[in-house]
């Protein structure tokens, strides 16, 4: 089930609140909002639930033996053998045994394994709780409801933001439902909805569009056109959800963190990535990076380090090569950045901004790209070395049909101005939800991207 | 402030939602309890798990939510209006997109070439029928892009419908089936002839074209069939203006297509026809001549409150399951018809032509075509299809 679908708005949405704020007790909603979180999971793939059971039950397990005292590092590691493990089964495997038999020119079965939605998510929602426990930062939850309802609340379930134990522990059991919350999260909910099925929606049908064309069949405009619908898709899809969970956390009472604060007002990759998908790039930061010594090191050490982030971030958003250049991608502008004083440079002048938009631009062609050689074939029609033309009718068409999009978009990625009178925003919020509901009722199978991570 | 300016908000968007879930649940529980209590078993696949089971319910609560969704064609039809509104030529509905062609008619884009194996089953069930000694046709009915599509589609628009056919037919050719394609047979026909401006299906006059091709094609591979009642001054041509308001303008509203006129086809001859219908146990038999027994005038033209109708390519009889038609004024041929929407007025013209007709839609009988040929007996199989039928695999031809 997915946010922007008729049955999570008209059927589970009100249903749940209804009967959540009908129930008094604090153990009576906290049981309810873990099984409809459930409801909610099995709804997309039934049998999936108890892929995502098994990981809360040994999660909850290992901590209970860490927090014992004994054998701690013994227990953590069996836990991230276990989490990691599962993971890399349902989404590594495949990709693993493809390159394994490319290598040495065997013909290995490889197996066709679908992926349970957000398993990406919630692994390393629970490894960051197993984590914690050893670390002693986090306390250990020994009521396996309590952490099945950390890890299987339904609106951070499927795509983030990720959220450590530590923020959600307390907030289980003394958290206080107010009319503001509530009211603040209807609002966030609203304006997320807009972002994903206003923008992020209709940039992805330019993008679909174009990505599925011969490159040489794109001209120059075509493609920089695409490039930028992709991006904008990517963003609002994803803050967009983001904004919803938040939004749908605050209904009721939770209060998660922020995942993104307008990215694209950052004028170096550094500074890109304090402000984009936020919650996976603090995990990385305190559960990898930091282990591995951080910054703190030799240059060589900090290279590697940074290397061994940077790829595993591309890894985990798809068992791809694409991926992985993606990720490499950023490696190379964040040594560049650091070694050259490039990042501190940028970060004083307004060029910055070009910078960080160009760059990022750049790279998220290759990870929208089905391969390494279309990504290849994508930037030389970029850059106009594929002999096409620099503008045709498919160009004219894009710019027709969603130049609209595109500007919006741009418009939207900075910060709402302070000046608009908050009726105004109200007004302009309210008709957007209503449009965005229009297109709900249309009717339209419009998954997040991010499900696929 | 803003406090209260977000209450408000607040309060507004959780009334929308109670009232749109009220609105489209209340009237219609019966509807949603048949859907997950009995209507699923059309999702299962075989071999069904326990989550196969769950999955199966979802889906049919989820299809009975799409269609009957409070005032669902309205939220549509604003849409469309704002799409057009911000100077969009191409409408996009989120499984599909849609645009309007030079003409001012209305057509889906087909944008990728993909096929299914329905186009190699047609190749094997005229296989098999050639080994019976049945001389086997398909027709294939193109959908609205008669012509050059880059004249007739908005300027960029992206659109595989010529490729699609031409990839389809050149594999029915190699398999060895005779194919009257509509994109020759109909080229000489201005295009607001043969399409319609608010519908997908080609119209009457265009069926009537390819019932014609096909009795010269039955009786050129030795099939009798009277061609003389097919031609076009053999019939009455009787218009009803503004009265038709197809699927792909209800999508978008009077406000932005306006309800077009219908053209009927009466016979100047005279006939009697026997005609039964038949959905699962349900059967309905009428007698008479064609304008009676086989056209459906009065339902199919009745008008709505709104001033047109929805209904009116049901003007030559229903889709059914099975359509028996027996004409004992016409040669003493047998003819069975695999068909789609767009093969329902085509069958019923040629049941003027030959003396027994059995048209049947694979998508709705539990036989597969290899059973029908082999319990009616034919003299000719006709295959009537449009390039939907070849992109999907849910019909059943051949005996797996």
């Amino acid at each position: 089930m997915i946010f922007s679908s008729a049955s999570f708005l008209f059927a589970f949405l009100p249903c749940v609140a209804v009967v959540y704020y009908i129930l008094r007790s604090r153990l009576a909603r906290n049981v309810f909002l873990t099984l409809v979180s459930l409801f909610f999971y099995a709804w997309g793939e039934p049998w999936f639930v108890l892929v995502m059971l098994l990981s809360i039950v040994i999660n909850w397990f290992v901590a209970l033996r860490i927090g014992a005292g004994r054998h701690k590092k013994a227990w953590l590691v069996a836990g991230l053998v276990c989490d990691l493990g599962l993971l890399g089964v349902f989404k590594y495997l495949g990709f693993l045994m493809e390159n394994v038999n490319w290598v040495f020119r065997l013909s290995l079965p490889v197996p066709q394994i679908v992926l349970p939605i957000g398993i990406s998510f919630f692994t390393f929602q629970a490894i960051s709780y197993i984590i914690d426990v050893y670390r002693g930062e986090g306390r250990v939850q020994k009521n396996l409801m309590n952490v099945c309802l950390y890890i299987s609340f339904f609106p951070q379930l499927i795509a983030g933001p990720i959220v450590r134990y530590q923020t959600f522990d307390d907030q289980i059991t003394t958290r206080r439902e107010t009319l503001d919350d509530f009211c603040e999260g209807v609002r966030r909910f609203i304006l997320g909805l807009a972002k994903k099925v206003l923008l992020a929606n209709n940039l992805a049908a330019l993008a679909d569009t174009a990505f599925a064309m011969e490159t040489t069949e794109l001209s120059l405009v075509a493609t920089w056109l695409a490039a930028i619908a992709y991006l904008l898709q990517l963003y609002f899809d994803f803050s967009g959800y983001s904004d919803m969970a938040i939004g749908l956390a605050r209904m009721f009472g939770f209060h998660l963190l922020e995942n993104f604060q307008t990215p694209f007002i950052a004028r170096s990759i550094a500074g890109f990535w304090k402000r984009w998908h936020i919650s996976l790039t603090s995990w990385f930061r305190d559960y990898l990076y930091f282990p591995l010594g951080g910054s703190r090191v030799s240059k060589g050490r900090l290279v590697f380090n940074m290397g061994v982030v940077w790829l595993l971030t591309g890894l985990w958003h798809g068992a791809q090569w694409t991926y992985l250049a993606w990720g490499g991608v950023f490696f190379v502008l964040q040594v560049f950045e650091r070694f050259t004083g490039a990042g501190k440079w940028f970060e004083k002048h307004w060029i910055g901004h070009v910078y960080l938009c160009l760059m990022v631009l750049i790279a998220s062609v290759v990870s929208r790209a089905d391969s390494i050689p279309h990504a290849l074939a994508l930037y030389q029609s970029m850059f106009g070395l594929d002999g096409s033309a620099i503008f045709d009718n498919t160009a004219r068409m894009f710019l027709r049909e969603y130049g609209v999009f595109i500007a919006a978009g741009m418009l939207c990625c900075l910060p709402a101005p302070r000046r608009v009178p908050d009726a105004l925003r109200g007004v302009g919020l309210a008709a957007a939800g209503f449009v965005a509901i229009t297109y709900v009722v249309m009717g339209s199978y419009n998954p997040f991207i991010y499900f696929n991570f | 402030m803003r406090k209260w300016v977000t209450r408000a908000l607040a309060a507004l968007f959780c009334a929308c939602v109670l009232f749109l879930c009220g609105m489209t649940f209340v009237p219609n529980l019966r509807e949603f309890g048949y859907a997950v209590f009995r209507r699923y078993a059309n999702y299962l696949p075989s071999n069904a798990t326990v989550f196969d089971n769950i999955s199966a319910r979802i889906s049919a609560f989820e299809d009975s939510l799409g269609n009957v969704f409070y005032k669902k064609e309205a939220f549509q039809q604003l849409n469309a209006s704002l799409q057009y509104a911000i100077g969009k030529q191409m409408l996009y509905f989120g499984d599909s997109t849609m645009v309007k062609l030079r003409g001012g008619q209305l057509y889906e884009l087909r944008q990728d070439e993909v096929l299914s194996e329905t186009v190699y089953d047609l190749v094997e069930l005229n296989a098999y029928c050639e080994s019976q000694g049945i001389p086997m046709v398909f027709v294939y009915a193109h959908t609205s892009l008669y012509g050059d599509s880059q004249e007739l589609l908005p300027v960029g628009a992206l659109d595989y419908n010529n490729e699609t056919a031409d990839k389809a037919l050149a594999i029915l050719r190699e398999g060895g089936v005779d194919v009257l394609d509509s994109r020759e047979f109909l080229r000489d026909y201005p295009l607001e002839d043969i399409i319609y401006y608010t519908d997908f299906h080609w119209t009457v006059p265009a069926a009537r074209e390819a019932a014609e091709q096909v009795g010269a094609w039955l009786n050129a591979n030795g099939v009798p069939a009277d061609e003389s009642v097919l031609a076009e001054d053999m019939y009455e041509k009787r218009v009803e203006e503004n009265i038709f308001f197809g699927r792909l303008g209800q999508r978008i509203g009077t406000k932005n297509i306006a309800p077009e006129d219908f053209a009927l086809l009466i016979p100047e001859f005279s006939s009697y026809i026997k005609v039964t219908h038949r959905e699962g146990e349900e059967e309905e038999v009428r007698e008479g001549a064609f304008e009676e027994a086989v056209m459906r005038v009065d339902e199919a033209m009745r008008r709505n409150d709104e001033g047109y109708s929805a209904n009116c390519y049901y003007a030559y009889g229903p889709h059914a399951w099975e359509s028996e038609y027996e004409n004992a004024s016409a040669p003493d041929s047998r003819v069975l018809v695999l068909k789609d929407s767009y093969g329902t007025p085509v069958a019923a013209f040629l049941s003027n032509a030959v003396g027994g007709l059995l048209a049947t839609d694979q998508r709705k009988t539990t036989l597969s075509a290899e059973d029908y040929v082999a319990q009616y007996q034919p003299d000719a199989v006709v295959v009537v299809y449009c390039q939907d039928m070849l992109r999907e695999k849910n019909y059943a031809f051949m005996d797996e």
